[in-house]
């Protein structure tokens, strides 16, 4: 076995050294000039390029995988910072809205004061009867103010009630709407006249003789008979009229112009010199 | 000490009262604190400083409430000496009698506010609803049972050496006033 791994060791190697030359001489004459590949090269190709593809296509996804959690990082910092502008804007619109609704309210509180010819003075509503037996509040005005008890208090919409009395920083309104508030009132369009009590919550139109037409969705104004609410301010809209067999007069419900829940600012009508006083 | 503090906290009933819960819906109500608090000085304090109590949390109510002077102050000196005297034949200084007493005794003021101005302001009219009476005394048969333990602990917090500063001379006997 000695002598024969003696005699064929060299000629192995020459001839796996032929092989490789003549091989190459093969590729470097069939390759010379040409420009396309070769069916071999094609073949080779496809099944390579499979291979490829699959392995390119798992590395795509792992590294879609990485990136997207990366990205991910980098979304919710943005998604957290939009969200915190979003916040300021909205509570910046939120203010906005609010300074446009009371600039609008107060337009039109100026252009009503503009039109009475008496002094006025806008106050704010500080506070409401805790009770339930009275309808009244509190206004931030009061004698040092030139306010005093008696001025009709109104709004742009219409009256509101009267000054009841004061301290010499506050003022307190009796609404319109309390048990105890009467006001002179006429029909806009019949010119009917009649007196006005507040129930709590709406009003009851009195003494309008049975003989008077009187419709639902007539407007009731201030009659200016007593001295106190001037002539022709809006106070109520007709909701009911029924007519009882027994008595004289009508029984005429009456709701309210103004909405007392929401009243945030109101007009006092002083008299007319008390200001240059 | 306690007096001030009282007078105080029944300030901030007050305006809490006229300036937070009017903004709440009518049908929820608005409930009656600073009543809740003559309850419980009618009920722990003794006569003389409740009186003063009470007579300083009815000029509170008479500013801020309609327009019947000296309506309040009568109401709750009426109804502080009622519950003194209620209180001395029975117990009703217990934590649960307080929700029945508050709605009981708010029923029985609003009938004494009636009568009263019928009697001395007859000219005056007055706002009578059953729906709103009976929410309210609804709402403060809720409200007595709390509130009555979170007075007391004020009590508790400021009276000296964890007695209460109210009864000074009251004996071990529950029983005896």
């Amino acid at each position: 076995m000695r002598k024969r791994s003696r005699r064929t060791r060299p000629f192995k190697q020459f001839l796996f050294i032929s092989t490789c030359v003549v091989l190459f001489g093969v590729l470097a004459l069939s390759f010379m000039g040409r420009k396309e590949l070769t069916l071999p090269h094609r073949f080779i190709f496809d099944i390579l390029g499979t291979a490829q593809a699959g392995v390119t296509g798992v590395i795509n996804y792992f590294n879609d995988i990485q990136e997207g959690y990366i990205d991910l990082i980098g979304v919710k910092r943005e998604n957290d910072r939009l969200r915190d502008e979003i916040k300021k804007y909205q509570s910046l619109s939120v203010t906005y809205r609010e300074a446009l609704a009371t600039n609008t309210l107060l337009r039109k509180l100026l252009d009503f004061k503009e039109e009475l010819p008496q002094p006025t003075v806008t106050a704010r509503i500080i506070g409401r009867d805790p009770s339930q037996w009275f309808k009244t509040f509190s206004i931030d005005h009061s004698s040092s103010d030139g306010v005093s008890k008696g001025m009709p208090v109104v709004t742009a919409d219409g009256v509101v009630g009267q000054i009841l009395d004061g301290g010499n920083r506050r003022a307190k309104v009796l609404e319109a709407i309390d048990p105890n508030s009467a006001i002179e009132v006429l029909i806009q369009d019949t010119r009917t006249q009649g007196i006005i009590k507040g129930t709590g919550d709406s009003y009851r139109l009195h003494y309008v003789l049975k003989n008077n037409k009187v419709n639902r969705g007539d407007l009731l104004i201030t009659s200016g008979l007593g001295g106190v609410f001037p002539k022709g301010l809006p106070v109520g809209i007709v909701s009911s009229v029924v007519s009882n067999r027994r008595g004289m007069f009508l029984d005429i419900e009456v709701k309210p112009v103004v909405d007392f829940s929401k009243l945030e600012n109101v007009i006092v009508i002083m008299k007319s010199n008390q200001l240059a006083e | 000490m306690l007096i001030t503090v009282f007078i105080i906290l029944g300030a901030f009933l007050l305006v809490v009262q006229t300036t937070i819960f009017v903004r709440t819906p009518q049908w929820l109500g608005n409930p009656d604190l600073l009543f809740l608090l003559v309850l419980f000085v009618a009920t722990k304090v003794d006569k003389y400083r409740g009186i003063i109590l009470v007579m300083i949390y009815g000029l509170m109510m008479d500013i801020f409430s309609g327009f019947v002077p000296g309506l309040y102050p009568a109401v709750y000196l009426g109804l502080f000496l009622t519950i003194k005297y209620i209180s001395s034949q029975v117990i009703v200084d217990e934590p649960t009698h307080q929700p029945p007493l508050a709605a009981a005794c708010y029923l029985l003021c609003s009938g004494a506010i009636y009568l009263y101005i019928a009697i001395f302001n007859p000219g005056t009219n007055i706002l009578w609803s059953w729906r709103d009476l009976l929410l309210q005394m609804f709402i403060l048969a809720i409200l007595a049972l709390p509130s009555y333990h979170l007075l007391s602990r004020i009590v508790f917090k400021i009276g000296a050496n964890g007695k209460s500063l109210f009864s000074p001379g009251k004996s071990g006997n529950r029983f005896i006033s």
